[in-house]
This record gives C-alpha cells, sequence and structure tokens, in this order.
C-alpha cells in the first residue's frame, strides 16, 4: 500500500515539471523582491562576496533577519527546486534506455545538481581571506591548517597614465615546509590548489626607516618596502562546480543537437 | 584606418536598416512580396557593413570591443540583427520581426552620437573567457527582444486575427525556438562568466545585484523552457512570460548596468 503511493502520487509529484515551475517562479520573485534591498541596505548586502553564504548568514543576516530573511528563503525554494530536479534527474536515469534522446536535457539537470551541491558545500567549508599583506621573503600561514604562502617576488606593472595595470607576484604554497604549488599570479591569472584559490587584489608600500645618514650628518632618504594584497579563498566545491558547468554546457550542446533534429522531424512539444 | 571607414560604415549600416524598416511597413500595408525582397537584401547588405564595421573595430583593438556602452549597443544592434535574419531566413516572418528591427534601429541610433574610440583593455578584461561571456549574453539577450516581439504579435493575432500577421501556430513556435535558443547562449554565458569570476575574484558566484539579476533570467528562461510542456502555459500564458521576461532582460542590461553601482557598469 506504501509503495503504492510512493510509486503512483509521492514520486510523480517530486518529478513534477509543475511543481519545478512553481518552486521556480516563487524562488525567482523572492529573489526579486529581495534584491531590491541589497542597494538600500549595504551595510547589510556588501560583505556577501567577502564572506561565505554560510558565514554571513551567521554574523551578519542574523542581526536583521526580516531585512536579510529573503536569502534563506530563496535559498530554502532553491534546495526545494534542487530536490525536484534531482528526482526528475533519477527518473529520466532509471528509464535511459526509451529516454535517451533527452540526454542534453538531462544534462543540464545534472549540471545544475551538481552547482547547488558544490555552492552549498563551498559555503560551508570554504572560507574567503581577502587582504592579505605580504612583503617579498615573507611567508604567512593561511586559514588551512599547516599552509603557507611565500612571495618570493614582486613587481607591480604600472600603465602609461601611471596607473596600476598588473601585478605580477611569485608565490610558493607549502604545505608545512614542502612546496606544493608554485605559480606567477597576477590579473586572470591565480595560483589554483585544490580548492584553494589565490589571486592579486593591490598592494602598497610602507614606510621602513631611513638611508644611512650622510658624510654631514643629515639623515638619509626615508625607504619604503612595497608589499602584495593577496586574496586567498578556499573552496571545496569548486571543481565540482566545474563540473557542473561542464555538464551543463555539454548538456547546451546536445540538446541543441537534439533541438534541430526533432524541429527536422516535424515534433512539436509534448502536452502535459 | 579603421577610424576613417567607421563612421561611413555605421551611418550606411543605420540607412540600411531604416530603409529595410521601412520597405517592411510598406509590405505590411500593400503585400507585394518585391517589398519584402527588397526589405531582406538591406537587412542582409546592412548587416554585411556592420559586420565589417565590427571585423576592423575587433582587429584594431585586438580584442572584441564590448567595453563600454557605445561598444555593447553596436554589439546588441548587431546580434539583434543576426537574429532577425536567422529567423527570416528560417521561417520567412517578414515584418512580424519588425520589433528586433526597431530595437536594433533604436541601439545604433542611439549609439552613433556616442564617442566609438575603443578604451584601451584593462588586464582584468584581457581574457578570452571576457569575449565569449559578452558573445553569448548578447546573443542570448537579442533572442529573448525576439521571443518579447513574437509574444506580443501572438497576443494581437489572437485578438485581431489579421491575415497581416503569420497564424498563431507560426509564431508560437518561433517564440518557443528564441526562448530556447536563447537560454541556450544565455546557459554558455553564465558558465564562462562564472569562470572567469573565479579566476579573477577567487568565487563563482557575485551577490552584486548584476550577478543575482542574471541568475534570475537563467532561472526564469529555465522556467520558460519547462512551461512550454503545461498546456495551460502554451499559446496566451507562453506569450506574456515572454513579455515579462524581455522586462527582467532590459533591467539587468540597461537598468542595472545604467541606474545602479555594479561590478558590470556600462559607462
Amino acid at each position: 500500500m506504501k509503495t503504492t503511493f510512493i510509486q503512483t502520487k509521492l514520486w510523480p509529484f517530486l518529478c513534477s515539471l509543475k511543481l519545478a515551475i512553481v518552486l521556480a517562479s516563487a524562488a525567482t520573485l523572492v529573489v526579486m523582491a529581495g534584491s531590491l534591498l541589497i542597494l538600500s541596505k549595504p551595510e547589510l548586502f556588501a560583505m556577501m562576496d567577502s564572506m561565505t553564504l554560510s558565514l554571513w548568514l551567521d554574523q551578519v543576516a542574523s542581526r536583521s533577519p526580516l531585512l536579510t530573511g529573503w536569502v534563506p528563503l530563496a535559498g530554502l525554494l532553491l534546495g526545494l527546486l534542487f530536490l525536484n530536479t534531482l528526482c526528475c534527474f533519477i527518473d529520466w536515469a532509471l528509464a535511459i534506455r526509451s529516454r535517451w534522446r533527452k540526454s542534453g536535457e538531462y544534462l543540464i539537470h545534472l549540471g545544475f545538481i551538481l552547482l547547488v551541491v558544490a555552492y552549498f558545500w563551498g559555503s560551508m567549508a570554504g572560507f574567503r581571506s581577502e587582504g592579505n599583506q605580504v612583503f617579498v621573503g615573507q611567508t604567512v600561514a593561511l586559514k588551512l591548517p599547516g599552509m603557507y604562502l611565500r612571495l618570493e617576488a614582486f613587481q607591480p606593472i604600472i600603465g602609461q597614465s601611471g596607473r596600476p595595470m598588473d601585478m605580477l607576484n611569485s608565490l610558493v604554497l607549502l604545505k608545512g615546509d614542502t612546496e606544493v604549488a608554485r605559480a606567477q599570479v597576477r590579473i586572470n591569472h591565480p595560483l589554483t590548489w585544490q580548492g584553494l584559490v589565490v589571486l592579486p587584489a593591490s598592494f602598497g608600500r610602507t614606510f621602513a626607516g631611513y638611508q644611512p645618514a650622510g658624510p654631514g650628518g643629515a639623515r638619509g632618504e626615508p625607504v619604503y618596502k612595497t608589499y602584495s594584497l593577496l586574496t586567498a579563498n578556499y573552496d571545496p566545491g569548486a571543481g565540482l562546480a566545474l563540473a557542473g558547468g561542464i555538464a551543463m554546457g555539454a548538456g547546451v550542446l546536445l540538446a541543441l543537437v537534439s533541438f534541430y533534429r526533432k524541429r527536422a522531424r516535424g515534433e512539436r512539444p509534448e502536452i502535459d | 584606418m579603421v577610424n576613417m571607414l567607421q563612421a561611413p560604415l555605421l551611418y550606411a549600416a543605420f540607412g540600411t536598416y531604416l530603409l529595410a524598416v521601412l520597405l517592411y511597413l510598406c509590405h505590411l500595408l500593400l503585400r507585394k512580396p518585391w517589398l519584402w525582397r527588397s526589405a531582406l537584401t538591406l537587412v542582409i547588405s546592412g548587416f554585411c557593413l556592420q559586420s565589417l564595421c565590427l571585423g576592423l573595430r575587433w582587429v584594431d583593438a585586438g580584442y572584441l570591443p564590448v567595453t563600454n556602452l557605445f561598444g555593447t549597443q553596436f554589439f546588441f544592434s548587431w546580434a539583434l540583427a543576426a537574429t532577425y535574419l536567422y529567423f527570416e531566413l528560417r521561417y520567412r516572418i517578414h515584418a512580424a520581426g519588425l520589433f528586433v528591427m526597431f530595437c536594433n534601429l533604436l541601439l545604433l541610433g542611439s549609439a552613433l552620437p556616442r564617442d566609438p574610440a575603443i578604451p584601451p583593455l584593462i588586464p582584468a578584461l584581457d581574457t578570452p573567457l571576457f569575449t565569449l561571456h559578452v558573445a553569448f549574453s548578447f546573443g542570448g539577450y537579442a533572442f529573448f527582444a525576439m521571443a518579447f516581439s513574437m509574444g506580443v504579435l501572438y497576443l494581437l493575432q489572437r485578438r485581431m486575427q489579421s491575415g497581416l500577421l503569420p497564424d498563431l501556430a507560426l509564431l508560437r513556435k518561433v517564440n518557443e525556438e528564441a526562448v530556447f535558443l536563447g537560454f541556450c547562449l544565455f546557459t554558455l554565458c553564465m558558465i564562462l562568466g562564472s569562470i572567469w569570476a573565479y579566476v579573477a575574484w577567487g568565487y563563482y558566484f557575485s551577490w552584486n545585484i548584476k550577478g543575482i539579476w542574471s541568475a534570475l533570467v537563467w532561472l526564469f528562461y529555465g522556467g520558460m523552457c519547462h512551461a512550454k510542456f503545461v498546456r495551460r502555459w502554451q499559446g496566451s500564458g507562453y506569450a506574456l512570460l515572454s513579455i515579462a521576461g524581455f522586462g527582467i532582460v532590459l533591467f539587468t542590461y540597461l537598468g542595472i548596468g545604467l541606474l545602479m553601482s555594479s561590478n558590470h557598469p556600462l559607462d
């Protein structure tokens, strides 16, 4: 009796197309309304990219639940949409022999599933760390236990207008005393290692004393030390997110091929 | 060389499109085949001129020049013309796609008085991911504009039953195809944008207003790709969704780009 209810009512409901539309519409409306608050309340929302979502919910959103409540609500709706998509994908996979022509569309579903899992994983187990001040030759500890970053060389690239254009950082990533990665990090070229991503954010200089006094006893020129400001984020779900993106991209290409083949055969969308 | 050719090419493309739209309007009233054939020839000519201009600007800059408002308007207009040509050559929609050509004229016309100079490329944009992200984005927007056009005409045709417009079945078919193709291109835009965000900022989804609304555009049209299978949402419902969807697209591109502070500024 229980099995029959699951097979005839619950499972079809969980896989339902209409449920997907209702959840996607509800999530769209909630985020639309909520996003209007983002610009009017920068003290609450401006930091969302500087920390993981779970940390933001814990440290910032909890202070103003009324103004930030749309974020967990949208998360809940997207979570339900994730479950619906997962059930839909499993339902397709179980009948793949007769429904393989829809592989493109379901690869897009799989991509969405992987992306949601990856984002949740990264939010829960990752961290974001901005403005790490590192001098040339200095080794700093990262938030990941046992991991260190050493800046071996730094060269800012200044444009003709005097505006900084790029920052060349020769970086070494260490696990204890062992080197695990080495890269020249600049804009759009980060150092990546097992979910850790290190990239340049800015640079500056700090006063480091004076040059030795001259023969007349006059004080020497001031000396400045240049430092690099680095962002070091850790997202264990980044690889899974990339896999989701690849699945989605492949799904789009397959769906396009399938779409034109169907149109060539004169098939119309089936009616639910 | 490019500076010398750019203005004449731009104005020639605009003039050609304008004449094409006028001929299509005449065709709506007079129903003479030579009118739409001439109009189509003009659209193709205008598109060739605009493509040549885009190609010259691209070669001159060394990157796809879409880093300011002029560049994005010009590229969006080119994508709209390409979309129109695709549907015209495939389905012979003639004047039914006029809205897209009006959008094209509006974009190109408002871009003409702006400074077409190509700004130097900042290192953050110096990546193929930028080119692909922007190209797929405007390709998707152009298809969504076509879907909007088909949605409006579907509702009009349902009420008027006019012989001047394509039948409801064709309008629905083109609308669905435009939404599907737009969704596919926009998905690729989002994937490439996310990869670029990860290598540039260290995270692949930004809670910036532009990132959020781009995700909304994707979610909305993803929902529409499902809605076409539900009887209640076929026909008029789908047409209304196409109109609403384009409202979201316009807000995401122009509303946020021009009126709000975001990580995708237009000017």
